[in-house]
C-alpha cells in the first residue's frame, strides 16, 4: 500500500501473534544490551602506526651527516631513500591492516580498516614510484651517466633489483584495481585474486631493501627493527588468516540447519553448531561465509547475521542477485560451513547516544533486524521497501517493536513516489523522529537510499560521528 | 579520496622538508673539526713505520672512514658494526706520507684520505718540510676525487698517449685480468701453454 | 707426451695447474736435472696451494675466513697472515684508501695475496738456484732471467677487447707484471668512495719489482677510475700501461716495451727497455716476506663480480655476489 502522507504511513503494530519464520521464535527474554565501545582503541592504534612511521624514517635523519647533501644527485638520492623507507613501512602497514587479526577487528573494525587500507593505498603507489624515480635520477646524476644507462646498471649489477622493479610493476597494477571504476567492472572473485598479488609485492621487494637500503644493509638496531617488523606482520597474517579461523571453526563447527524463503527473491539460511552460546557476534556484524558444498566452496562472501545471538542458531538473510546467492537456495541441511569473523562495527556497541534510529532498505533489513534486538529500548526503525511483498521479516519486526518498545515505520513505494521522498527528507525525518539529531543513526540498504538518507540526516543536524553506515565493499 | 590527496601532499612536503633541512645544516660549523688533533700528534719524523702491533684495534680518529660513511659513499665496505679491526691502525693522513726513503728537502704536501665525520666529509692536507709538519689544512672534499671528465694529461711528461694496437708477436706469457679456470682454456695464455706442451718430451 | 720428430727438446720444465681458482703456468728455463726441476715445481705449487688453504675467502676453514668470523685471533694466526695484513694496511695508506682489504665488509686480501704468493715463490726459486723462470698465476706474472730461447722473457699485455691478441709486448729479466681489468669478471672493482663499481678504465697494467705491490696498485688504479693514471704516474719505480673505456691509452715512457713485431736479440734493442731491469725502485715492495694485499675488490681469486652469472661460472662453493654489498 502506498502512502502519500507520513501521517498515514503505516505505523504498523500487530497483536502479539505467533511471529518469526524460523524453526523457533525469537527468544522471549530480551537480549542484553551490549556495553558501549569507544574509539580509544582506534586512536591508540593510529598513534602506534604514526610512531612506527617516524621510527622508520628517523634512522635516515640520524644516519646522514649534515653537509653531505651537496649536489643535485645527493639531494635526489636522499629523497629517494626517504620515500623508500616510507613505502616499505606503509606496505607493511597495509598488509597488517588486512590480516583480520581479532584485536585489530575489535579496536578498529572492518569498516575503518578497509577505509584506511584504501586511502593509504593511493599514497603507497605514489611513494613507490617516487622512490624509484628519485633513486634512478639521483644515481644517474652522481654517476654522470644517462638515466637509461643507470637503469641498466641497476638491473644488471645489483642483486634483487630485477625483483624490485617487478614489485613496483605489480604495485601499480594493484593500484589500478583499487580504482572504484575498475572494481565495479571486474567480477569480485577476479578482483580478489588480483589483489592478492599484494603479497607478491612484499616478497619481491623484500630482498633489495635489505641488500641495498642504506640504513638496512648493515647489521645493527635499524636492521633488526625492520626484520622484526616483517616478522611481526608475517605472524599477524598467519594468525589472523589461518590460526584464528581454524580455532573458530573447529570450536563451533557450523552447518546448515535449514533454508527458508522469506520472499520470492530472498532466502534465510539457518545455521547450527557447537557452543554457539560462546560465539561472540554482535547484531549487525557479518561473517565471511564459505559453504562447503559443490560449486560454493571456493567462494567466500560476506553476509550479516540477521538475528542477535541466541545460543541456538545463527541466521543470515540474503537477497538472491547472482549465481552464488542462488546456490544458497539449494544448500542441503547438514552442509558444513566455514566462517571467518565476526567483523564489523555496525553494532549497538558502537553507539554514541542512548537512542537510535535505524533506516533500512531492501535486504539491508538483515543486520538492522539484528541490531534492533540489541539496542536500548526506544529505538525507531524506518523500513523502505518497494512493495509489500518486499518487506522481509515482517512479523519479527512487529514483535520486536513491541518487545523493545521501538517504533517501526514501513515506508512502501518506489523511489520517486512523493511519500517516500518526503519521509526521507530532513523535514520528514524530523517530523517522524523529532530528536533525530540526538540519536545514533544506523543505515543499511542500496547505495542510493543510503546517500540520500545521509544527506537528509546531515541537513537535519545529525553529527557525522553519529551516523553509522553498513558497508559491503569488502 | 580527500584523505589520499592529503597523504600525498604530506609525503611530498615531509620528504622535501627533511632533505632541505638536512642539506641546510651543512652551513653550520665552518671550523675545522677535531680530526686534526689526531695527525698532529701522531706523525713521527722520517718514514712512517707501520704500527707495531696490527692486532690492536685502534680505529683512527675520524680520519678513518668510520661507521658513518659519507652518504655520497654508498659503500659496500668497512665496519659492519662490530668490526673494529682495521689494521690500518695509525691515523689516516700519516699513512699517506709516502714511505720514501728520505723526506724531500723542500716542503711537500701530503693529503690524507677523505674522512666523514659529524661535520661533513673532510680531507686533510699536511705540508711537511724536512721532517716536520709545517702546515695542516682541511680541504673541501673534492666533489669526487676519482672523477675527471677526461683521461688526464696532467702527468704528461711521465705518461704518453698512444693508439691501442693489436699484436700477436711470439710471447712467453700473457699478463691480463685474472681469468677463471674456464676462460683460461680460451685465452691466449692457454694457447701458449698448450703449444708449449707439444714441444716438450 | 711423445716427442715430435724433428723438434728438439727444450730444456727446463713447463707445468700448468689450477690453483686458487685460476690457471697457474710455471716455466723453468734452467738447464737443471729433470728431477730437480720437478721438485722445484712441486714446491712452487705446494706453496700456492698452502696459500690458497690459508687465505682463500671461499673456504670456511681458511685463516682469513676464521679471522673474519672471529674464531681466530690475530696473535694466533700464521706469520704469513700477519705480514700480509700489515702490508695491506700500508697499501691502504699508499693508495689513499682505494686499495682496501675490507672493502666488501669482510676481510678479503685476495687482491694482494695472489701477487705476493707468486713473488715469494719466485724469490724461493731464485734462492734455490733457478734463476731463470717465469711464473704466471692467472695473469700476474713474475719473470727472472732469460727464457729457453736465450732472450729475455717476453710478456704480452692482453688486449682489453680481443682475447686472442695483446696490446703491448714487454720484455725483461727481472720484472713483475700485474694487470687489473674489467673484461673478465665485469666491473667487480669497487670505488671505495662511492661503493659503486668503478668506471672509466678497462685495463691497467703495472710493472714493478714486487708483484704483490704491482697487483695492488693496478687494482687501486682501476678503483680510482679516470684519475688512476695520474696517481700511477707518481709511483716511483713502477711503470704502467692503461687503457680507458673509450680505448684511449696511456703508458709510461719508461715501460719496457719491445718494438713492433720480430724477435729481439738478447738485450732489448731500444734503450728504454734497459729500464726493464727495475730493481729496488721505491722502498716499498722488495721485501721477500711481502705483505698483505687487499683489493678494493681485486680481480684475484677472491671477491668476484656482482653479476650472479659470473659468480656461477667459478668453481667455488658459495656465490661470489654475496661478497659484495652496495647501498642505495
Amino acid at each position: 500500500m502506498t502512502s502519500h502522507h507520513t501521517r498515514s504511513a503505516a505505523r504498523r503494530r500487530e497483536t502479539p501473534a505467533r511471529t518469526g519464520t524460523g524453526p523457533s521464535a525469537p527468544p522471549a527474554v530480551p537480549v542484553a544490551v551490549p556495553s558501549r565501545r569507544g574509539a580509544a582503541g582506534r586512536r591508540g592504534v593510529a598513534v602506534l602506526l604514526w610512531t612506527g612511521l617516524a621510527a622508520s624514517v628517523v634512522p635516515w635523519w640520524l644516519g646522514t651527516p649534515a653537509g653531505s647533501l651537496d649536489s643535485t644527485g645527493e639531494l635526489l638520492t636522499a629523497a629517494g631513500r626517504i620515500t623508500g623507507l616510507f613505502a616499505g613501512y606503509v606496505l607493511l602497514v597495509q598488509v597488517l591492516l588486512m590480516s583480520r587479526l581479532r584485536p585489530l577487528e575489535r579496536w578498529i573494525g572492518a569498516e575503518h580498516l578497509t577505509r584506511w587500507h584504501r586511502e593509504i593505498g593511493a599514497t603507497l603507489v605514489v611513494a613507490v614510484l617516487a622512490h624509484m624515480a628519485l633513486i634512478v635520477l639521483g644515481y644517474a646524476s652522481l654517476d654522470r651517466i644517462s638515466v637509461p644507462g643507470e637503469v641498466r646498471l641497476l638491473l644488471t649489477e645489483y642483486q634483487h633489483m630485477v625483483a624490485a622493479f617487478a614489485a613496483a610493476g605489480v604495485m601499480v597494477l594493484l593500484g589500478l584495481t583499487g580504482i572504484r571504476a575498475v572494481r565495479r567492472v571486474l567480477p569480485y572473485e577476479l578482483w580478489h585474486v588480483l589483489h592478492l598479488s599484494g603479497y607478491a609485492v612484499l616478497l619481491l621487494g623484500f630482498g633489495h631493501q635489505f641488500a641495498h637500503g642504506q640504513q638496512l644493509f648493515r647489521p645493527g638496531p635499524v636492521r633488526t627493527l625492520w626484520i622484526a617488523m616483517y616478522a611481526g606482520v608475517l605472524v599477524a597474517l598467519l594468525w589472523g588468516r589461518i590460526v584464528e579461523p581454524l580455532v573458530f571453526n573447529f570450536r563451533h563447527r557450523l552447518r546448515v540447519a535449514d533454508v527458508v524463503a522469506e520472499s520470492p527473491d530472498t532466502v534465510s539460511v539457518y545455521l547450527t553448531g557447537h557452543r554457539l552460546d560462546q560465539l561472540e557476534a554482535l547484531g549487525g556484524q557479518f561473517f565471511r561465509w564459505r559453504f562447503l558444498a559443490r560449486g560454493c566452496w571456493w567462494q567466500a562472501h560476506p553476509f550479516s547475521v540477521s538475528a542477535a545471538r541466541n545460543g541456538r542458531w545463527l541466521r543470515i538473510t540474503v537477497k538472491v542477485v547472482g549465481r552464488h546467492t542462488a546456490d544458497l537456495r539449494d544448500l542441503d541441511p547438514g552442509t558444513r560451513v566455514w566462517a571467518d569473523g565476526p567483523a564489523g562495527t555496525f553494532t549497538a556497541a558502537h553507539r554514541t547516544r542512548d537512542n537510535a534510529l535505524l533506516i533500512a532498505g531492501g535486504s539491508g533489513i538483515a543486520p538492522v533486524r539484528a541490531l534492533l534486538e540489541e539496542l536500548p529500548p526506544g529505538a525507531a526503525l524506518i523500513y523502505r521497501a518497494r512493495t509489500t511483498a518486499d518487506v522481509l521479516l515482517r512479523r519479527e519486526l512487529d514483535w520486536l517493536a513491541r518487545a523493545r518498545h521501538a517504533d517501526v515505520w514501513y515506508v512502501i513505494g518506489s523511489r520517486d513516489d512523493p511519500g517516500p521522498r518526503q519521509v526521507l527528507s530532513a523535514a520528514g525525518l524530523r517530523h517522524l523522529v523529532p530528536d533525530v539529531a540526538r540519536r545514533d543513526v544506523y543505515l543499511c540498504g542500496p547505495p542510493g537510499l543510503v546517500e540520500a538518507s545521509v544527506r537528509a540526516l546531515r541537513r537535519a543536524g545529525v553529527p557525522r560521528r553519529q551516523i553509522h553506515v553498513a558497508t559491503f565493499e569488502l | 579520496m580527500r584523505r589520499a590527496v592529503l597523504g600525498l601532499a604530506g609525503l611530498a612536503a615531509g620528504t622535501t622538508l627533511l632533505v632541505v633541512v638536512k642539506g641546510a645544516a651543512a652551513s653550520g660549523p665552518a671550523a675545522p673539526p677535531p680530526v686534526l688533533a689526531g695527525p698532529t700528534g701522531a706523525v713521527p719524523s722520517g718514514p712512517v713505520p707501520p704500527s707495531a702491533d696490527p692486532a690492536t684495534p685502534s680505529p683512527a680518529p675520524s680520519a678513518t672512514p668510520a661507521d658513518e660513511p659519507a652518504p655520497s659513499a654508498r659503500p659496500s665496505r668497512s665496519a659492519p658494526a662490530g668490526q673494529p679491526t682495521r689494521t690500518a691502525a695509525a691515523p689516516g693522513p700519516a699513512r699517506t706520507t709516502p714511505a720514501a726513503p728520505s723526506p724531500a728537502a723542500g716542503p711537500h704536501k701530503v693529503t690524507g684520505p677523505i674522512a666523514a665525520n659529524d661535520y661533513g666529509a673532510v680531507q686533510v692536507q699536511i705540508t711537511v718540510t724536512g721532517d716536520r709538519i709545517t702546515e695542516i689544512r682541511t680541504l673541501e672534499m673534492p666533489e669526487s676525487s676519482s672523477r675527471s671528465s677526461q683521461l688526464s694529461a696532467r702527468a704528461e711528461p711521465l705518461l704518453r698517449a698512444e693508439a691501442l694496437r693489436e699484436q700477436g708477436a711470439d710471447l712467453d706469457t700473457v699478463s691480463g685480468a685474472t681469468y677463471t679456470s674456464q676462460s683460461y682454456r680460451e685465452s691466449l695464455q692457454g694457447a701458449i701453454d698448450t703449444a708449449a706442451r707439444g714441444e716438450r718430451g | 707426451m711423445g716427442v715430435r720428430p724433428g723438434r728438439r727438446l727444450r730444456p727446463g720444465l713447463r707445468r700448468v695447474e689450477h690453483v686458487m681458482g685460476t690457471a697457474v703456468s710455471l716455466d723453468l728455463a734452467d738447464p737443471l736435472r729433470p728431477s730437480t726441476l720437478d721438485e722445484l715445481a712441486d714446491g712452487v705449487f705446494a706453496w700456492l696451494r698452502l696459500v690458497d688453504a690459508r687465505f682463500s675467502t671461499y673456504r670456511d676453514d681458511s685463516e682469513v675466513s676464521r679471522l673474519d668470523r672471529g674464531t681466530l685471533s690475530l696473535p694466533d694466526a700464521s706469520a704469513d697472515l700477519r705480514a700480509v695484513l700489515e702490508r695491506c694496511a700500508e697499501l691502504w695508506g699508499e693508495t689513499d684508501g682505494y686499495f682496501d682489504a675490507y672493502a666488501t665488509g669482510h676481510l678479503d686480501p685476495s687482491g694482494y695475496v695472489k701477487g705476493w704468493a707468486v713473488q715469494v715463490a719466485s724469490d724461493r726459486l731464485l734462492a734455490a738456484g733457478a734463476a731463470n723462470h717465469c711464473l704466471n698465476a692467472g695473469g700476474d706474472v713474475r719473470v727472472r732471467g732469460h727464457a729457453s730461447s736465450g732472450r729475455p722473457w717476453r710478456i704480452g699485455v692482453r688486449h682489453p677487447w680481443n682475447a686472442t691478441k695483446v696490446a703491448w709486448v714487454l720484455a725483461g729479466t727481472d720484472l713483475a707484471v700485474a694487470t687489473s681489468g674489467v673484461y673478465e669478471r665485469g666491473h667487480h672493482v669497487v670505488d671505495p668512495r662511492t661503493g659503486r663499481p668503478a668506471r672509466g678504465l678497462r685495463s691497467v697494467t703495472v710493472v714493478g719489482a714486487d708483484l704483490g705491490v704491482a697487483d695492488a696498485y693496478a687494482t687501486a688504479a682501476v678503483a680510482m677510475g679516470r684519475s688512476g693514471p695520474d696517481w700511477l704516474a707518481g709511483r716511483a719505480g713502477h711503470e704502467c700501461a692503461v687503457v680507458a673505456d673509450d680505448a684511449t691509452c696511456l703508458r709510461s715512457a719508461r715501460l719496457p716495451v719491445v718494438g713492433d713485431g720480430g724477435p729481439i736479440d738478447g738485450e732489448s734493442a731500444s734503450g728504454e727497455s734497459a729500464s726493464g731491469e727495475l730493481i729496488g725502485g721505491g722502498s716499498k715492495g722488495g721485501a721477500a716476506d711481502g705483505g698483505g694485499s687487499a683489493g678494493g675488490a681485486a680481480d684475484g681469486a677472491g671477491s668476484g663480480g656482482t653479476r650472479a652469472g659470473r659468480g656461477a661460472d667459478t668453481p667455488f662453493r658459495g656465490s661470489t655476489h654475496d661478497r659484495y654489498r652496495t647501498t642505495l
